[in-house]
């Protein structure tokens, strides 16, 4: 329970539940300080339904919905995606070429991975990533950023191919072979990852 | 006005993306009737971005109602004009499906500006000076709050919203274009697809110096103005649902 004083004269006291296990409580009523008379009330039943989520969201985000079952759960994802990120991270370590000279990482992943999906599959993406981001803000303002910087590397590795479209029928050049002879050890940590 | 300054930044970038593609059209275009179209479209994305920020309130609405009147009039008369079947991708894509889609755009602007000016019956004009002085507007943004108990103010929702029927139209006009942006997401996927697939050719009579621009593939220009309609249709919905 929250008693919040009138911040101006003349205005009423509120006082605001604030049981955020289930069942929630989120009733408030406005009290007249000078009669003691409730004068307004607001129940949570009455709350728009995002409202509603939105509060949901956060408590269930923080483990106080459901108690010590939603923190396990919680505790769980948490293990889980540190795995996956962890995980992540060692397959690109795997990928890097380890017979070239000085600084190399690892070939990024494969590009258009969007546009290979269906283009059905693509758009249920897109909608669902733009939903989320609207409501996860941090998720989306990185998810764009990433986006962006994609973008604008495939545009630059679009030019560049462009710019070598017949180029590509001559000889390999000799950094081009030397790429080439690399790739069986390349293709055999991708092997060791996958198995 | 749209009170929410993310909501707005987005509304913003997504017309400013739109506006550049027309400008690009209108440029490149060979034929006079394509620049038109894109630069009634060009026109319709400032008007836009006048409409979500404060400042745009004091930008005359009359000359904008005639204006976008005269647009719909355009591209009825294109679409009517226009023989089914007609694909002409590398320029505007045009059809009478496409025609009666802007043509449908260009009198969702007319109906926009129709209730911001207050002349549709029931409907009195807003005080836009006044919003503008305050730049703010609260119960406009689009975030699902918390609500707070703000028993001293009164609801502004009930004076914004005017008749129901209004309320329902532009309600109506968010999904249409809504689903618009989806379809035009869904064609921007099947372009992209085209793209990545399609065999490079070089023309039999390109010179040595340009030829890797006459290697692009046909449907990248598909997907550039698909894209353009995806922003488009995308800050249409989120401004019919707000404003």
């Amino acid at each position: 329970m929250k008693l919040v004083p009138p911040a101006e004269e003349g205005q009423a006291w509120k006082v605001q539940e604030a049981k955020r296990d289930w069942p929630t409580r989120y009733d408030s009523v406005a009290v007249d300080a000078a009669s003691g008379q409730v004068i307004d009330k607001v129940e949570f039943a009455n709350w728009p339904l995002m409202a509603k989520m939105t509060n949901w969201t956060i408590d269930a985000h923080m483990g106080i919905l459901f108690g010590l079952v939603n923190q396990i759960l919680l505790a769980l994802t948490a293990i889980g995606l540190i795995a996956v990120i962890l995980r992540g991270y060692r397959m690109w370590w795997l990928r890097c070429p380890t017979r070239a000279r000085g600084i190399r990482f690892g070939p990024p992943a494969k590009r258009g991975a969007l546009r290979r999906m269906p283009p059905w599959a693509a758009v249920t993406a897109v909608v669902i990533a733009v939903i989320l981001g609207w409501y996860m803000p941090l998720f989306g303002i990185t998810l764009a950023v990433f986006v962006a910087v994609d973008v604008a590397l495939g545009l630059r590795h679009h030019r560049r191919s462009r710019g070598t479209t017949l180029e590509s029928a001559s000889l390999p050049s000799r950094e081009e072979r030397a790429d080439a002879d690399r790739a069986p050890g390349i293709d055999a940590h991708n092997r060791q990852d996958a198995s | 006005m749209i009170a929410d300054s993310s909501l707005r930044w987005i509304t913003t970038a997504l017309f400013v993306f739109a506006a550049g593609y027309c400008v690009y059209r209108i440029i490149r275009a060979a034929q006079w009737n394509v620049r038109i179209d894109h630069g009634f479209h060009l026109v319709m994305c400032a008007a836009m971005i006048a409409m979500a920020w404060p400042w745009g309130l004091g930008v005359p609405l009359l000359p904008q109602g005639v204006f976008f009147a005269a647009a719909t009039v355009w591209f009825a008369i294109s679409a009517a004009r226009t023989a089914p079947g007609t694909t002409g991708v590398d320029e505007h894509p045009h059809g009478p499906a496409m025609g009666s889609y802007h043509v449908f755009m260009m009198a969702a602007m007319v109906w926009m500006v129709a209730v911001m000016a207050g002349w549709l019956p029931g409907t009195a004009a807003h005080d836009h000076t006044a919003d503008a002085a305050d730049g703010d507007m609260s119960g406009m943004g689009a975030h699902a709050h918390t609500p707070d108990m703000d028993m001293s103010s009164p609801d502004h929702t009930a004076a914004m919203s005017g008749p129901g029927w209004i309320s329902a139209v532009s309600l109506t006009l968010t999904v249409v274009f809504a689903v618009a942006a989806i379809v035009w997401l869904y064609r921007l996927f099947v372009a992209e697809q085209s793209t990545a697939l399609a065999p490079v050719h070089p023309s039999p009579g390109s010179q040595a110096g340009n030829i890797a621009v006459d290697a692009l593939p046909a449907s990248r220009p598909q997907s550039v103005a698909a894209a353009c309609e995806v922003a488009m249709a995308a800050g249409m919905a989120i401004m019919m649902g707000v404003v």
